[in-house]
């Protein structure tokens, strides 16, 4: 890893994925019923249709309301997406990082990432390859105050 | 607040999101799913059902063929004549032939809409549709054939049980029986106004036979009746 390297992670859409399934379901339904040659009727149908929307928009907007960096100098946290909120937390503040993934995440691959500064705690939450992250994390942490970089798997508590 | 306190508030916010979505895609597959394979529990029926008036004045008459939409739910709608114009069902055109055709659509719901020259319209769905005496049913039993006959040059036309006709206004010649022959009323060239008709619609010979039930009934011409309930 190169000095300098800037890490910017969003909430994995993988999150969202009981919505996709809802959706999926709903126009499979009604796939199901056309082919049955019986009639969705428009109500249905409208409902549907502003469901599936309203679903991929609230979605969208809700992933992109968290944007986390990791650089050189801290963890910063934008939260928001008119009015914003950007939480610092300074690389050298840093005491230690820890990954946690519940059985949901595990399976698709997504996890909670902390960044503990004393009692102050920047998570990092449902992001994609965690792992990737904590031991991006703990390099630049390393870099910070001269220790050499240690690759661990699944956390590291100083 | 305390954090512990505003961390277990917002996992009950995002508790009760959680289950508002998914109640919300509860309802519409439900709805979806019930609509489709029970249509007769469909609100629109059940408002419908409530819209039906009663009407307690019994009336027989054979008037002047007038030009009526009417729409619903009906037992059968039947129609003879002469016409060229394609049958179209569930999309397929099925042609007529030139000279007397009969057709027969049973368990119908939809609009039919006439004067007396042609029924420019019959658009909807039926369980069962007869054409010159050959019976078409849907593959899948239960389902619906869905319908539709433009501008069919017709003879005869007849929807039973059970036609709801909310007015008709117009001038016209013929008879109209009051109460099963407690008032008879001929008339000639006269303004009728039927308000909240509830029964069977007959047009046969030229002529059109309602037998049902109204609500009120207006004759304006050399004298002015009315009869209500």
């Amino acid at each position: 890893m190169a000095e300098g390297e800037v890490l910017k992670i969003r909430i994995s859409r993988k999150v969202y994925l009981p919505i996709y399934i809802m959706i999926f379901i709903l126009f499979v339904t009604m796939g199901a019923i056309k082919f049955q040659g019986k009639d969705v009727s428009i109500v249905a149908l409208r409902s549907v249709l502003i469901f599936s929307i309203a679903g991929m928009l609230w979605a969208e907007v809700h992933r992109l309301k968290n944007k986390y960096e990791i650089n050189d100098h801290a963890v910063v946290h934008v939260k928001g997406l008119l009015f914003k909120t950007i939480k610092k937390t300074d690389i050298h503040a840093l005491s230690d990082a820890q990954l946690s993934q519940n059985p949901w995440q595990t399976i698709l691959g997504i996890g909670n990432v902390s960044a503990n500064a004393f009692s102050e705690i920047t998570s990092l939450k449902n992001i994609n390859s965690p792992h990737k992250v904590i031991n991006f994390l703990e390099e630049k942490m390393n870099r910070k105050s001269g220790m050499p970089a240690q690759n661990t798997k699944g956390g590291r508590k100083s | 607040m305390s954090e512990p306190f505003m961390y277990m508030r917002k996992k009950k916010n995002k508790y009760y999101t959680a289950l508002a979505i998914f109640l919300v895609f509860v309802s519409i597959l439900g709805y979806m799913l019930l609509t489709s394979f029970y249509p007769k529990l469909s609100l629109t029926g059940k408002i419908i059902d409530e819209v039906r008036p009663n009407s307690t004045i019994t009336i027989s008459a054979e008037l002047g063929i007038p030009e009526l939409k009417v729409s619903g739910d009906f037992k059968s709608v039947k129609l003879s004549g002469n016409s060229e114009s394609p049958l179209y069902i569930e999309g397929s055109k099925f042609p007529l032939a030139s000279k007397n055709n009969f057709l027969v659509f049973e368990n119908f719901t939809g609009d039919v809409n006439f004067d007396q020259n042609e029924i420019s319209k019959i658009s909807g769905k039926a369980l069962r549709v007869s054409v010159n005496g050959v019976p078409m049913e849907p593959r899948i039993k239960g389902t619906t054939l869905k319908i539709s006959v433009d501008n069919f040059n017709y003879n005869d036309l007849g929807i039973e049980d059970e036609v709801v006709i909310k007015e008709i206004s117009y001038s016209t010649s013929g008879s109209i029986n009051i109460n099963n022959g407690k008032n008879i009323f001929s008339l000639d060239g006269e303004q009728i106004i039927v308000e909240d008709f509830v029964g069977d619609l007959k047009i046969l010979g030229g002529k059109f036979k309602l037998d049902g039930f109204v609500k009120k009934l207006d004759i304006n011409g050399k004298s002015a009746i009315t009869i209500s309930s």
